[in-house]
C-alpha cells in the first residue's frame, strides 16, 4: 500500500529530531567560594554549672560533647578556649549581659553559651546560640534533666538542633557507629556513639563476629559470624537481643546489606563454589541470584533509592568498583584506576561512591568514585593505612579505621576528605558502619 | 439501474476524496505538535534534570602521572594531631584537639620544612649529586627503606600536567577545569561579591545556577537548579549576572555554551 508523501514528511521530520540526551552522565559544575573561605568559627565556652556537684558534672559533660560535635562538623571551626577574653563569671545568657566585642576579637562569628541549674532534684538545662556580628541571640533550647548521665546526649541533640535551624539539614551528633573490635578470642560486635563513648557489647559469643551493617530503622545490624563454625548471616537487636539466623549456606554468607526500604537483602554466597552476589527477602525466601561470573563478586552496597548495588569484581582480573541494577542486569564498571579497589559504601546522597584502595605504594586509602562522572578523589594520603569508609546519613562524612598511630583505631572526616578527627583511643578497631539518622537508643 | 461493484471504480474515487482531507488534517496537527514541542523546548523553565556536581579544579604543573594509577593529592593533608590520653573504656573521654592548635603545629612544621628546601636549593649541584650517589650507594649495600624514600622525595618531580597551573589544586585532569572554564571561573571570582552582613553566615549560603553563553560571552539567560532561602543573597547573584562580562567561548563548544549551558555552585 502506498502512502501519501504529506504524510510520510513529518514522520521523517519526527524521526530528524535529535534524540533527548539521557547520556546519564554528569554536567559540570564550575565551584565558585569566597576568596577567604575558612569553617564557620564558634566559640564555646565552659557551661556553666550552677547549685551542686551534679549541675557541675552535667555541665563539665555538656561543654566537652559541644566542643567535639561542632569540631567533627566540617563547616565549622571551634575556638581555641584559652583564647577567650571574656569573663565567664560576669557574663550572662542574655545578649545584654553579653560584651560581643570580646568574642569578636577572638575571631568567633557564633557564640554558644549554656547554663545546668540544679532545681528541686532535677537539671535545667539552658543552650543559647548567638551570633557575634548581630549581637542577638539566634536559636535556644532548654531541657530538664533526670541525672548528669543525661548531660551528653542532650548536648548531642541540642547541636543536630542547631545544626539544622543553620544549614537547614538534620545534624548526625546523636548518630551511632558499629564496629568490630578484636577480642583475646576472636572478634566482637560493638555500637559506640559518634563521640567514641557508649562504647557497648552488642555479640559476646567468643567467636569471630564480622561486618556489621545496619537495618534501615536503626534497630539492629546484620553481620556474619562463625558461631556455628561457619560464616553464617544473621540479624541482631541494638542490645544483642533477638538473635536471628538469615543465611546458613554452605561456604561464605558475608556482607549482608539491607535495602533502603527493607524489602530485600544484599549478600555474598559462594554455595555454588564460587562467591556470588544475591538478594533475598528478609523472611529468607525469594533468594535470586545477581552474578554469574568465574571471578569473585563481594560486598553489595545499595544505592539509595534501593534501584542499583555497588559491588566489587575481579572478573577484568583486578578488583573493581562496578555497578548493576538491583536485578543484576546492566553491569557498569565504575573504577579504572588502580588495581584493587574494595570496600564500597554508597553515599545517601547518591552523588558518590567510597572505597578502599591499595595504590602503586602498597598503601590502603579512602577514595571516592562520582557515580556519574567516574571521576575518582582521593581523600587520604600517607597517613598509614585508610581502610573501610562509611557514609554518615547526611552524606557529608565518612567514618573509617586507620593505623596512622599504631593500632587501628576508628577516625571521622569530611567527604572531600578534609578535617580527620581519631574517634576511639584504644586500638583494635576494624570495619565501622554509620547508622541511619534515626536509630534506636 | 446498474450497480457498481465493490471495489469498483468509483468506489476508489470516492475513496480518494475522502481520504485527502484525512491526510490534509493529519499534516497539520504534525505541525502543530511539532511546534508546540519547539516552543516547549525553547522556553523550558527548568534545566536539565542531570545537572550534578563535579568540581572543576586547575590541574597544577608538573609531569603527567601514568593514568591507571590512582590519584595522588597536590597538597597532602596535615600531620595527625597529637592523640589524647586514652580515657577508662565507657567513660567520657576529652575531646580531640582543636582545629587551632593542629594549625599551629603545621605552621611550625611548614617554616621548619620550608627553611631544609632552601637550603637544599643553595646546595651546588655537585654537593646533590654526591648525595645521590651516596644515597645510590645505600640501595646497593642494602639500605633501609627509609633511605630509598628519602631520595625519591628529594628527587622526585611533581605530578600534574605539562601545561598546568601553578597554583593548580589536582594531579588529575579528568577533574581538570578546560581553558574556557578557567576564564569564566576567574571573572566569576573576581566579581562575586557578598553583602558585608551576609559575611555571618556566608558558609551555610549555597545556590546552583545554569548560564547560557552566547557566542559573544554575553549571558543569554540563568536558570537557578538550586536556589537558597535568603532573598539577599539571591540578589547579589542576580546583581552578579546582570553585571558579569565573560570571554567569547571558544568555537567548538559554543553550540554547548549557548544550549546546554555551564553550571555554576556558588558556595562560600
Amino acid at each position: 500500500m502506498r502512502y501519501p508523501t504529506t504524510l510520510l514528511l513529518p514522520l521523517l521530520v519526527l524521526a530528524a529530531q535529535p534524540a533527548v540526551a539521557q547520556s546519564g552522565e554528569g554536567r559540570r559544575l564550575i565551584e565558585i567560594g569566597s576568596p577567604d573561605f575558612r569553617p564557620y568559627p564558634i566559640a564555646i565556652p565552659d557551661v556553666r554549672g550552677l547549685g551542686g556537684s551534679a549541675a557541675t558534672e552535667a555541665a563539665r559533660d555538656i561543654t566537652r560533647s559541644l566542643r567535639f560535635d561542632f569540631d567533627v562538623a566540617a563547616q565549622f571551626e571551634v575556638s581555641n578556649p584559652k583564647s577567650y577574653l571574656a569573663n565567664p563569671e560576669k557574663e550572662g545568657m542574655t545578649a545584654a549581659s553579653i560584651n560581643f566585642e570580646d568574642w569578636l576579637s577572638v575571631g568567633a562569628d557564633g557564640l554558644l553559651k549554656g547554663v545546668v541549674r540544679e532545681e528541686k532534684g532535677s537539671l535545667q538545662v539552658e543552650l543559647r546560640f548567638f551570633e557575634v556580628s548581630r549581637a542577638q541571640s539566634f536559636f535556644s533550647k532548654s531541657y530538664t534533666l533526670r541525672s548528669p548521665d543525661q548531660a551528653r546526649d542532650t548536648a548531642h541533640r541540642f547541636a543536630d538542633e542547631l545544626v539544622e535551624a543553620l544549614t537547614g539539614a538534620k545534624g548526625i551528633f546523636r548518630t551511632r557507629i558499629a564496629v568490630v573490635r578484636k577480642s583475646k578470642k576472636g572478634r566482637e560486635l560493638y555500637v559506640m556513639d559518634l563521640d567514641g563513648q557508649n562504647l557497648q557489647a552488642v555479640t559476646r559469643n567468643g567467636s569471630i563476629n564480622l561486618l556489621p551493617s545496619w537495618l534501615p530503622d536503626g534497630t539492629g545490624l546484620v553481620f556474619t559470624s562463625y558461631i556455628r563454625h561457619n560464616p553464617n548471616l544473621y540479624r541482631v537487636g541494638i542490645g544483642g537481643d533477638g538473635l536471628t539466623l538469615l543465611s546458613g549456606e554452605r561456604g561464605l554468607n558475608t556482607g549482608g546489606a539491607f535495602s533502603p526500604k527493607a524489602n530485600r537483602i544484599a549478600l555474598t554466597l559462594s554455595r555454588d563454589g564460587n562467591s556470588e552476589i544475591y538478594t533475598m527477602s528478609p523472611d529468607r525466601t525469594g533468594l535470586t541470584r545477581l552474578t554469574n561470573q568465574w571471578a569473585i563478586d563481594s560486598s553489595p552496597s545499595w544505592s539509595p533509592d534501593g534501584r542499583k548495588l555497588a559491588f566489587v569484581s575481579s572478573r577484568l582480573g583486578d578488583p573493581h568498583i562496578f555497578v548493576m541494577n538491583a536485578d543484576g542486569s546492566e553491569v557498569t564498571r565504575m573504577t579504572f584506576r588502580g588495581n584493587y579497589n574494595t570496600t564500597p559504601d554508597w553515599s545517601p546522597r547518591g552523588d558518590l561512591i567510597a572505597f578502599t584502595a591499595r595504590d602503586e605504594r602498597n598503601v590502603f586509602d579512602i577514595f571516592t568514585v562520582d557515580v556519574n562522572t567516574k571521576t575518582i578523589r582521593r581523600l587520604t594520603q600517607d597517613q598509614g593505612n585508610n581502610e573501610e569508609p562509611s557514609f554518615a546519613p547526611d552524606g557529608q562524612h565518612i567514618v573509617f579505621t586507620s593505623t596512622r598511630e599504631g593500632r587501628s583505631q576508628v577516625w571521622v572526616m569530611a567527604v572531600d576528605g578534609s578535617n580527620q578527627r581519631r574517634l576511639t583511643s584504644d586500638g583494635g578497631f576494624v570495619t565501622p558502619a554509620w547508622s541511619p539518622q534515626e536509630v534506636l537508643r | 439501474m446498474t450497480k457498481e461493484p465493490v471495489g469498483g471504480i468509483g468506489s476508489r474515487q470516492r475513496a480518494r476524496q475522502g481520504f485527502g482531507p484525512l491526510v490534509a488534517g493529519s499534516a497539520a496537527l504534525h505541525v502543530a505538535l511539532f511546534a508546540a514541542v519547539a516552543i516547549a523546548a525553547g522556553g523550558r523553565s527548568t534545566p536539565p534534570l542531570d545537572l550534578q556536581a563535579l568540581p572543576v579544579e586547575l590541574v597544577t604543573l608538573g609531569k603527567p602521572r601514568d593514568p591507571k594509577l590512582l590519584p595522588r593529592k597536590v597538597r597532602p593533608p596535615p600531620p595527625a594531631p597529637e592523640p589524647a590520653p586514652a580515657p577508662p573504656s565507657g567513660e567520657s573521654g576529652s575531646a580531640a584537639p582543636t582545629k587551632d592548635a593542629v594549625a599551629l603545629e603545621i605552621e611550625k612544621k611548614a617554616a621548619e620544612a620550608k627553611k631544609k628546601e632552601e637550603a637544599r636549593k643553595a646546595e651546588k649541584p655537585s654537593k646533590q649529586k654526591r648525595r645521590l650517589s651516596a644515597g645510590a650507594r645505600r640501595l646497593l649495600e642494602g639500605g633501609g627503606r627509609d633511605d630509598i624514600d628519602d631520595v625519591l622525595e628529594r628527587f622526585e618531580e611533581p605530578e600534574g600536567a605539562e601545561d598546568g597551573f601553578v597554583d593548580g589544586t589536582t594531579t588529575d585532569p579528568s577533574a581538570s577545569a578546560n581553558a574556557y572554564e578557567a576564564h569564566v571561573k576567574a571573572a566569576l571570582k573576581r566579581n562575586y561579591e557578598l553583602p558585608a552582613h551576609l559575611q555571618a553566615r556566608k558558609q551555610f549560603l549555597e545556590a546552583v545556577v545554569v548560564l547560557y553563553i552566547g557566542p559573544d560571552g554575553k549571558i543569554l539567560r540563568h536558570e537557578f537548579v538550586q536556589r537558597h532561602a535568603n532573598e539577599q543573597f539571591m540578589a547579589a547573584l542576580e546583581k552578579l549576572f546582570a553585571t558579569l562580562e565573560l570571554p567569547p567561548p571558544p568555537k567548538d563548544n559554543a553550540r554547548r555554551y549557548r544550549e546546554e549551558g555551564l553550571g555554576i555552585r556558588f558556595k562560600p
